[in-house]
Formats: structure tokens, sequence, C-alpha cells
């Protein structure tokens, strides 16, 4: 199965943001190589709840941010946070109900939920923040 | 945990708020609204100063008489002014010690809440010295009671050279300086309140000095219409010639004068230190109840999101440069003499999701008394105790301390604030099936305990802030308490977390409090709210407004009545005054003392510095009223001696006797003179070598 892999373009050019990007790649590689192994249920409901804490903390961090910055796209942008939140909590519901039947379905919704967010809507803070200090 | 029983103090407080919320609604409850209500006085009471000003005259005979044009003349629109002015000041008095009073009373005075209470001690002495400087300046027959009373008794501190009530012994004595000093005094006393004020409210975040609209407008409307109905009193216009003798005191900002009258005048002094001290140091009296430990930061779960930092009520939080070499700017330090332990920050930090981990539950921010992990625990616990309702559902509650849910039951989890919940909480109950619904029940809706514990609980679970519960699990959590009520999930969410009308702190009887008894038996507390918020906005202008009609009402009568006899009806003042420097004793300097000074210093004689005693004596027909000797004034004795003396006399015709005598060189004047003194006479003599020795000013009787 593919991992996700850190790429130079998911940049967004502010060293916090990017090190959390990296820290949830991670978390996600790690549920992601639980459900492959077929984990016990407990493992993969812990992989989860690692990322929804991490994620959580990783949205507020950038949102604080992107007000900072007066970033003109903030309100999409917190409003896709919310909805990867729900989905994220949707696929845990659904780990948790049933690990085995779910498995096979989390793993691309993983990835889609991760990337898709990567790509659009971080993707365009690059400009937005740029290398500076805080 | 966090929980003290609340004093009969706290309990009445309790009641009387209650059947408040019912007439105004937990929104416009003016007990919960006293800070920004004393704010809201204050500024009304500084906008119509500043108005009045530009119609107030400053000399003997114009202070009263454009006083008089404000009243009678410009009733409509000055007049107005000045009884808005007066009763907004003495509403200030009211609402400043029931906050006071009530902030005791909640015990919300000790540790991190020190600061405000200590602040708040000089205000009231400046909103005194505010209120007594305006009486003054009326110049009417109060003023003039006010004046003389407050000078004689500052006199007795002995720190002015001159006896300050000397400026008031006749007609004569008066002069216009006084009235720029006192006008400049109104001024500058109540600028300096102004910065205490704000100093009072420096520690809190956010700081409410500004009451709900509709308080607001009800306030105001009870004063305008106080002011039309009852205009502030004006009692005819000062007459140093003769004493008031019944005077309508204001006994918000007066009612110390009857004491000063009576009592001695070191006791009053000595009382009113004593008194500021004990009332300032409460902060750190015994009983101290330990402090809960502060909360404590956790870097790898920080990233400096600032949420904490944003929801503390206390300002106890700050965003500093980060420490630990991550990548991040800044991380949360807590200021733990500021923190009171309400566990709000928690509650905000993103990193508190419940849900499972890897490793053990930590989050960015937490309490050492009762941590995220222990919390989830004690969740759970609960979950399981959870009676099943009518219905067959099993209710969580999670509850406030300070509220109506504070005591221990099964199927509820005692917070130190509801907003110490993190919405993934709500969240984890709901879809790990621990209960089929949560009810929050915060504190009285009137007012949170820990400030904003319930408004950031209800803007959460709203998704107005960041990092709110689940929509879906919101309302699942809202339908099920929100019941079938009309209004939709939104409402039933906002109604929710209104508090339970019935409260541990209160042992009444009665309706409301015996079914939320019962309903706690179930696990679940009604919300309050829905027993006072449904009062209509119209009604509730007009219930708060008649209720407050009636207490601005109460204090205009109060700010003149009953009226108090300083000086019995048939009884009249002699007031003696004493300038004279006694003759030092000097001798002939011998030819050896001579030669030891310098050519240009020899003098014949060489005098004490210290001067002698002035003997007085003062005799109404036999009595006498006083045989002392004055000492020299100034720190040296090189001043003249002075003395003021009032005497309190029966009218009628009497023989005064008065005389001086020198101790230095013996020099002697004296006086007697047959006088008939008319009731509330105040009759004067002046005794000053340099202006001819005794001086008579005789008054005339109050009624003439
Ligand atoms: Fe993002
Ligand atoms: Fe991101």
């Amino acid at each position: 199965m593919a991992e996700l892999v850190w790429r130079e373009e998911f940049s967004v050019g502010d060293p916090a943001v990017d090190h959390e990007h990296r820290e949830l790649i991670d978390l996600v590689n790690a549920a992601l190589g639980r459900i492959a192994a077929g984990a016990p249920a407990d493992e993969i409901d812990a992989a989860f709840g690692d990322l929804l804490a991490a994620v959580s903390g990783h949205f507020a961090h950038e949102e604080r941010q992107m007000q900072r910055g007066g970033y003109a796209a903030y309100p999409e942008h917190r409003a896709d946070h919310e909805r990867l939140i729900d989905r994220l909590r949707d696929l845990m519901d659904e780990a948790h109900e049933d690990p085995a039947a779910a498995a096979e379905a989390l793993v691309p919704a993983l990835e889609e939920w991760f990337s898709g967010h990567f790509a659009t809507h971080d993707a365009r803070l690059h400009g937005a923040l740029g290398p500076h200090e805080h | 945990m966090h929980r003290r029983t609340p004093g009969p103090f706290a309990r009445g407080f309790d009641r009387i708020e209650r059947g408040l919320d019912r007439a105004f609604g937990p929104e416009w409850n003016p007990l919960a609204q006293l800070g920004p209500l004393g704010w809201f006085l204050f500024w009304i009471v500084v906008v119509t100063g500043a108005y009045l000003f530009a119609f107030f005259d400053t000399g003997l005979t114009e202070t009263y008489a454009s006083i008089e044009w404000i009243s009678r003349e410009a009733w409509w629109h000055a007049g107005v002014a000045r009884s808005l002015h007066r009763y907004a000041s003495d509403l200030m008095v009211v609402v400043m010690f029931t906050h006071l009073l009530r902030e005791w009373a909640l015990g919300r005075f000790r540790g991190a809440r020190w600061f405000s209470w200590f602040t708040g001690v000089p205000v009231i002495w400046f909103v005194y010295m505010s209120g007594i400087t305006g009486f003054w300046l009326v110049w009417d027959r109060l003023a003039q009671y006010v004046a003389v009373r407050t000078t004689e008794f500052l006199d007795t501190l002995g720190i002015f050279g001159e006896p300050i009530a000397r400026n008031f012994l006749s007609p004569a004595h008066l002069s216009d300086r006084f009235f720029t000093l006192m006008v400049f005094l109104h001024i500058a006393i109540p600028l300096l309140l102004l910065l205490l004020m704000w100093i009072h409210v420096q520690r809190i975040s956010a700081a409410r000095t500004r009451p709900p609209r509709g308080l607001a407008a009800i306030t105001l409307g009870a004063l305008v219409v106080s002011a039309l109905v009852a205009p502030a009193p004006l009692k005819g216009p000062a007459d140093l010639a003769s004493v008031p003798q019944a005077v309508g005191l204001d006994w918000f900002f007066l009612s110390a004068y009857p004491l000063i009258e009576r009592a001695a005048a070191p006791v009053i002094w000595i009382g009113a230190v004593v008194g500021t001290v004990a009332v300032a140091a409460l902060p750190w009296a015994p009983p101290r109840p330990p402090r809960p430990a502060a909360a404590e930061v956790f870097l790898d779960h920080c990233n400096g999101c600032e949420r904490c930092a944003n929801d503390c009520p206390y300002n106890a939080i700050r965003m500093v440069p980060r420490s630990d070499g991550a990548p991040f700017a800044f991380e949360a330090q807590v200021l733990a003499d500021r923190c009171v332990a309400c566990g709000i920050c928690m509650g905000a930090c993103p990193s508190s999701s419940p849900f499972r981990r890897s490793g053990n539950l930590v989050t960015g921010i937490d309490l050492p008394e009762l941590p995220l992990a222990e919390l989830r625990a004690k969740v759970i616990r609960a979950a399981d105790e959870a009676p099943a309702g009518v219905d067959g559902a099993r209710v969580l509650t999670l509850s406030c301390a300070h509220g109506a849910g504070a005591e221990q039951a099964p199927g509820r989890v005692v917070l130190p604030c509801v907003a110490m919940a993190p919405p993934s909480l709500f969240d984890f109950i709901l879809s790990r099936g621990l209960a089929d619904g949560v009810v929050i029940a915060g504190c009285a809706a009137r007012e949170c305990h820990d400030r904003f514990g319930r408004t950031w609980t209800e803007a959460r679970i709203a998704r107005a802030r960041p990092h709110a519960a689940r929509t879906g699990a919101a309302q699942a959590a809202a339908h099920r308490l929100g019941g079938p009520e009309r209004g939709g999930a939104a409402r039933a969410r906002a109604r929710r977390l209104r508090p339970a009308a019935c409260s541990d702190a209160a042992d009444a009887p009665g309706a409301t409090h015996e079914r939320c008894r019962a309903r706690r038996g179930a696990g679940a507390i009604e919300e309050g709210g829905r027993m006072s918020t449904t009062t209509e906005p119209a009604i509730r202008l007009a219930l708060g407004g008649a209720l407050s009609l009636g207490i601005v009402l109460g204090a205009a009568a109060l700010s003149q009545w009953p009226r108090w006899q300083s000086v019995p009806e048939d009884a009249a003042i002699v007031r003696l005054s004493l300038r004279h420097g006694g003759t030092r004793n000097c001798r002939a300097a011998s030819a050896e003392e001579l030669a030891r000074l310098p050519a240009n210093m020899r003098r014949r004689e060489i005098c004490e510095r210290r001067r002698p005693s002035v003997h007085l004596r003062l005799e109404l027909d036999r009595h006498t009223l006083i045989d002392r000797e004055v000492p020299p004034s100034g720190l040296w004795g090189t001043g003249p001696s002075r003395l003021y003396a009032r005497f309190e006399v029966p009218a009628g015709t009497h023989r005064l006797a008065s005389s001086v005598e020198d101790e230095g060189d013996g020099q002697r004047w004296q006086i007697a003179r047959e006088v008939r003194i008319q009731p509330g006479e105040n009759l004067a003599i002046d005794f000053s070598p340099e202006a001819g020795g005794f001086m008579f000013h005789e008054g005339r009787g109050a009624d003439g």
C-alpha cells in the first residue's frame, strides 16, 4: 500500500506549519500501517485518536496563522478544516464499529482526506504566509 | 472540588437574583451587572456634571443663584441634569456597596482575585470625596452644613495651619476663592476616581464596563422619571448668620455626619483607617482555603495556537517565545498567581480530545486537579451509573461546581466550570454510546461564576467559536435537552446552557425548587432559562422598569429624608476663633553674649524661639465654656496660637464674657456683653489683636 510521502510542493513556507504537516503524514502512515497489518481494533482506534488530537491542534495553529496574516481565503480554508475533522470522525466511527470491514475502505479515504486538503487549500497558503519569522 | 458551601449571604443573593431573573430576565439582571452599572452611572454623572458646569457660577451669591436658576427656570433640561447628577451618584453608592457585598458573599475576593478587591477599596473613598465636594457646590443650607461640619472635622487632624472651619465663621469670613477650590476638587477627585476604576478592572480580561442595552435603558429611564417626579432638593441659600438646625441629609453620601457630630474625632479617624485596612486585607484573612493548583502547559502538545489565552477570563495565560526548540513561534505560559483553575483553557485546547490515544491522554494545557485523562475516566464511570430516564434514555450530566448541579449524583460529572469540557468530549460521549444525551448544566445564566464559561460553551457548541463540537453530536445533545420545544435546534442549544432555575445554594422550598429536585433524581437538571427567559422583552422592560423606578424613587427619598436634627430647635451656636501670637520672652543680653555674636547680629535682647501660650476664657452666664492655654502653632512653636471652637447654647438672653491673656507679656483683653441669642443663630466671636481685639459677629435666628 502506498504511504503518504512529504513532497516539497507541500511546503507552505512556514516552517512551523510544514513541521506539523510532516508529523501528520507520519500519523496517517502509522494509522494506515496498523490497518494494513491487521492490528487489533484498540490500536487502530488509538492511531486515529492520535491523528485527531494532532490534526485538531494543527488546524487551530494554521487558523491562527491565517487570521494573523489576514489571509483572504480563511473562511473557506477553515470550513474545509471542519469538513475534514467531520470526515475523520466518520472514518473513526466506522473503524470503531467494524474494524475488519472498514479497513479496506479506509485506506483510500484517508489518503484522499489528507492529500486533497494539502494539494488545494494548504498549497494556496504558500504565497500568503511565506517564509517569515514569528 | 473548588466548591465551598455557600454562606447565608450567598444564598440570600441567589434567592433575590432568581426573583430578579424573572422580572428583568437573566441577561438584564441588575445584580449580575453591578460592575457595568457602576460604570454606566459614573458616565451619567460625568455627562450631566459637564452640562451643569456650563450654567454654574462661582461666587458668594452667584453660586446659589445659578443653581436656583438651573432648578427653577431651566428645570426641564439643566434641572433634570442636576437631579440625574444627584440620583445617579446616590445609585452609584448603592451599586458599589452591593457589588462589594456580593463579591464578598460569593467568595470572589481571594486568591487570584485579590487585585480587583484590593483596588476597589480606594474607589469607595473617592466616590465619597467626589460626592461630598459636590454637595458643597450647591451652596444651599445642606451645603453649608456639609461645609462647616467637614471643615471642623478635617481640622481635628491638626494638619492645617489655619483652621479651615474659620472660613465659615460668619458671612464676613467667606471668600469666593473657596468655591473655586471646591470646583477644582469636584473635577480632580472624580478624574482620580476614573483612574482607580480603570485600575480596578485591569487584571481581568475583557472587563465588562457596559451594561446590556436593555438594562442601561431601564436604568436611565428610571432616573429620568425620578428626576421629573421628584427633582433633587434645593434648600434655600446658605446663610452663615444662622445654623441649619434640621437638614435633609443625603443618607447615601452623608450618613457619617451624624456620627461625626456625636463621636470623638480620633475614634472616627482611627475607625476609618482600621476599617479600610481591614476590608482591603480581607483577601489574606483567615480562613484561607487552599488555592487549587494552577493550570499546567505541556509543550509536546502545544503549538502556540493561542486558544487557551484567548478564552482565559482572568488574563492568566500569555503567549511567550518558544522555549523548547520546536519550530513554533510561541508557547502558552500560565501566570500561576492569576489562575483560578477553572479549566476553561483545557476546554479550549484543540489537543484536548478524549478519544483513545497510543500513549497517555495528554493535552496542551491541563488542570493538575482534574486532568483530561481523569475527566475521561470520570465520564466513563458516570455513564455507567447514569440512571435511565422515563423514556429509557440515559442522560449524562456535565455540571458546573457553582451551579444547581454542584452535588455529586449518579450520571453526573462536576466540573469547576462547564467550559472545561472540550467540545470533543460531547462527541466522545455520544458517538461512543456512553449516553444517549448530554446535559450541560452551567451556573446562573445571569452571570457565569468564571465570567465567560457559559458564553464560550454556548459558542463552541453553536460553532461560532473554532474547535466546536461536531454538528451532529451537538444537535443530538441539543435535541435531547431542548426536548420537543418549538424553535429548532439552535434555540434548543442555546437554551440548554441556561442555568438550572433551582440552585443547591438555596434551600428555599417553593415550586421551582421542588421541580428541580424531582428532576435531579432522574439525573437531568432542568435548565432554568426556560422558566425565566420566556418573559418577553416588552414585559421585562415593564417589570424591570417598574422595579428600577421603585429603587430610584426610594433612593431619591433617602437622598433627603429622614431629616437630621443637627442642632435642637431652641438652640443656637456660638463659634469662637482665636488667632494671636504670644509675645516672646526676651531678656537683656549680657556683654559676653553680645561679644560672641557677629557685629551685624548684635541685639540688646535675646528672645526664645518658642512663643508662649495664650490663655483663653469664655463664659456664658455663670458657665465656663472654655478655659485653657492655647499653645503656639508650628512644629517648633514659632507660630501664633490658633483655636476654633463651637458651642451649642440655649437661645435667650445671655451674658457672654471672654478674655485672652498673652502669657508672654501679660497683656490682657477682655469683653463682656449681654446678648440676645435667637434660636438657630450663629454668633461668631473672632479674636485677633491686629483686627482690634474681640469682634462680635451677631447672626440672626434661623427663621429671620
Ligand atoms: Fe489547512
Ligand atoms: Fe495544514
